[in-house]
């Protein structure tokens, strides 16, 4: 049975309807950004370190520790240098851990496009929803769920990397990507990628070509230059490269193998132990730069920190001058009801009832904002963080 | 029945803060049962006396007797719960709430008591406000009654808890003619029917012959 102190109250609250509910949605308004802000914290905070944690060693070419731990842990942005291939077969003739090349440069509908060896799918977990097996082939491609799911695609389609430069007609060709399957949902990063071979990123950066067996229906004021063994025609023919299996064996790439660029190693070890030594012996190579995720990490959700600290002063003003305001109200509502204050209290409201009363009206009031912004801030980082947060 | 409360005043003197003149009552005796109005010209203290015989206010000096409760004595909880359970009040501005409909505002004094509507408050209510004529009216809110219906609400949550005494302030200083006459037809219906003894304050002359009692307040001194 509801109290009378709390029924009154309600009553009054639910006469002044229109009042009430404006108080509420200042009051919710007020609460919801703090609240979404260390909400999302605490989300970005978690998904962030889960994937440091699992990922606690990370090699790349001298320049930002931060984009160098950005890109190879999340996908995002990029690195200045790259580091030859030959530093993953000496890590991996080492012996002891698995060291898993990472090539990030294109994007396929502005999703990242990740070189990779099979390895990654173990290191990671990666389970597939439907088809398979892991991309070994040129132009074969597995996607995560998330943009599997965003741009409507599955096992089977084909989708085209993104033109890097559109006026570079001495850039790479877009390449159309064959999908052999979609993965399961992970929650990580690796839900919004598109998962390639390594041969098949280089191709896409410009690395290596194919060349492709050309129709003699033709516009032939598109040739450029015929001699006996090649034919090299204007750039406007070719709207995207496809491998198919006439072709396939045409693509190949000039140079050193060892020479073929990484943009980062990932370092899969068994042991702690292991890990270690395997830090301590690519310390000795002042070209690369070796990160410990989770330091990284911790220095740079500090800076982070260091902002939210600012936006949480400012909150707490906002919030002292809202709970001055809130006071002014009450000030003033008192003196409205001045006339219901002295009818209950000469009908035989105890001491203290009418102070109790717009106490506990405050309490409905505030207690209703915050839990509408609790609501919504909570709905908020449920919306965004249906899947990964993205940065 | 009940028995109705009598009230005694004796050497009554108030002095309200910052006002020179005090208001000052030598002898009131208001039999039990008895119906009794109060009368005198404006701001001669009558609704000063009827504050101290509710025990809204306490005297600077005299005593004021309520049945065999000597309510001046009483400390503040005491005279709030004596209020609450055993004096029905009636105001000239009918003091209902406007966020409680009429059935609520009834109630009122028993909530502030601490206590809910028993199913016996229920059925007085029921019985009250079929005599009020506001039956049908229960679940609306003051503000869509008229001035005499509004009045008549205000007597029945005066009446809900069969109160010994009935104190009414001007209960019909904003109604006509016809509706000041059937406010307080009920309040003396209900004196007839329980037993209370019953004071009203006014200043309508006409009504006076209706009262066992009429005692007037000229100046400062009751008459």
């Amino acid at each position: 049975m509801t109290s009378p102190l709390l029924r009154l109250a309600w009553k009054s609250l639910m006469h002044h309807k229109v009042r009430s509910f404006v108080l509420v949605l200042c009051i919710g308004l007020l609460g919801v950004l703090p609240l979404a802000v260390e909400g999302f914290l605490q989300l970005y905070r978690t998904q962030l370190e889960s994937r440091a944690v699992a990922t606690p060693l990370v090699v790349g070419a001298p320049g930002s520790r931060s984009d160098l731990l950005i890109q190879s842990l999340y996908f995002r942005g990029s690195v200045e240098g790259s580091i030859p291939m030959r530093i993953a077969r000496q890590v991996a003739e080492a012996g002891r851990v698995t060291p898993i090349p990472l090539h990030i440069e294109g994007t396929v509908r502005d999703y990242p496009l990740v070189g990779t060896s099979p390895d990654y799918q173990k290191f990671r977990n990666l389970r597939m929803a439907t088809g398979g097996p892991w991309p070994q082939r040129l132009s074969e491609a597995v996607i995560g769920s998330e943009f599997a799911r965003r741009e409507g695609l599955t096992a089977g389609d084909t989708v085209p990397t993104d033109a890097e430069e559109l006026y570079d007609l001495g850039g790479g060709y877009p390449l159309v990507l064959k999908i052999r399957g979609v993965l399961e949902p992970t929650g990580t990063p690796d839900d919004e990628a598109v998962f390639v071979s390594l041969q098949t990123s280089w191709v896409v950066d410009g690395e290596g070509h194919g060349h492709i067996a050309i129709n003699p229906d033709v516009d032939f004021s598109l040739i450029l230059e015929n001699k006996s063994d090649n034919v090299t025609m204007n750039a406007a023919i070719v709207e995207a490269v496809e491998v198919t299996p006439e072709n396939e064996n045409s693509f190949h790439f000039h140079g050193d193998p060892d020479d073929l660029p990484i943009s980062s190693l990932l370092i899969d070890a068994a042991t702690t132990k292991d890990q270690t030594l395997a830090r301590s012996n690519l310390r000795r190579d002042e070209e690369l730069l070796v990160l410990d995720s989770m330091n990284e990490l911790n220095e740079l959700l500090g800076i982070v920190l260091q902002a939210k600290a600012i936006l949480d002063a400012n909150s707490l003003l906002v919030l002292l001058a809202a709970l001055l305001m809130l006071g002014l109200i009450v000030t003033l509502d008192i003196k409205v009801r001045e006339r219901e204050v002295r009818t209950l209290e000469r009908i035989g409201a105890p001491r203290g009832f009418v102070a109790r009363l717009l106490f506990t009206e405050v309490a409905i009031v505030v207690g209703s904002g915050a839990i509408l912004a609790f609501v919504t801030a909570r709905a908020l980082i449920a919306g965004f963080a249906g899947g990964w947060l993205s940065f | 029945m009940n028995q109705g409360f009598s009230v005694e005043v004796r050497d009554f003197l108030h002095r309200h803060p910052g006002q020179e003149q005090p208001v000052s009552v030598g002898q009131l005796a208001i039999g039990a049962g008895e119906k009794a109005a109060i009368i005198g010209p404006s701001g001669c203290g009558k609704t000063t006396l009827l504050s101290a015989i509710s025990g809204i206010l306490v005297p600077t000096s005299g005593s004021v007797i309520v049945g065999d409760t000597e309510v001046s004595k009483l400390g503040e909880k005491e005279r709030r719960a004596f209020r609450c359970d055993r004096i029905g009040l009636v105001f000239q501005e009918f003091e209902l709430l406007e966020h409680l409909d009429i059935r609520e505002n009834a109630f009122l004094p028993r909530w502030l008591a601490g206590r809910e509507a028993s199913k016996e408050d229920q059925e007085r209510l029921r019985e009250r406000a079929e005599r009020c004529g506001i039956a049908d009216l229960l679940h609306r809110k003051p503000h869509a009654l008229s001035q005499g219906e509004r009045q008549r609400a205000a007597v029945c949550r005066a009446l809900v808890t069969s109160p010994p005494l009935i104190l009414a302030d001007e209960p019909t200083g904003s109604l006509d003619q016809g509706s000041g006459e059937a406010v307080l037809d009920l309040l003396f219906e209900e004196a007839q029917l329980t037993g209370s003894t019953v004071i009203v304050v006014t200043h309508d002359r006409s009504l006076l012959d209706r009262f066992d009692k009429v005692h007037e307040l000229s100046g400062r001194e009751v008459a």
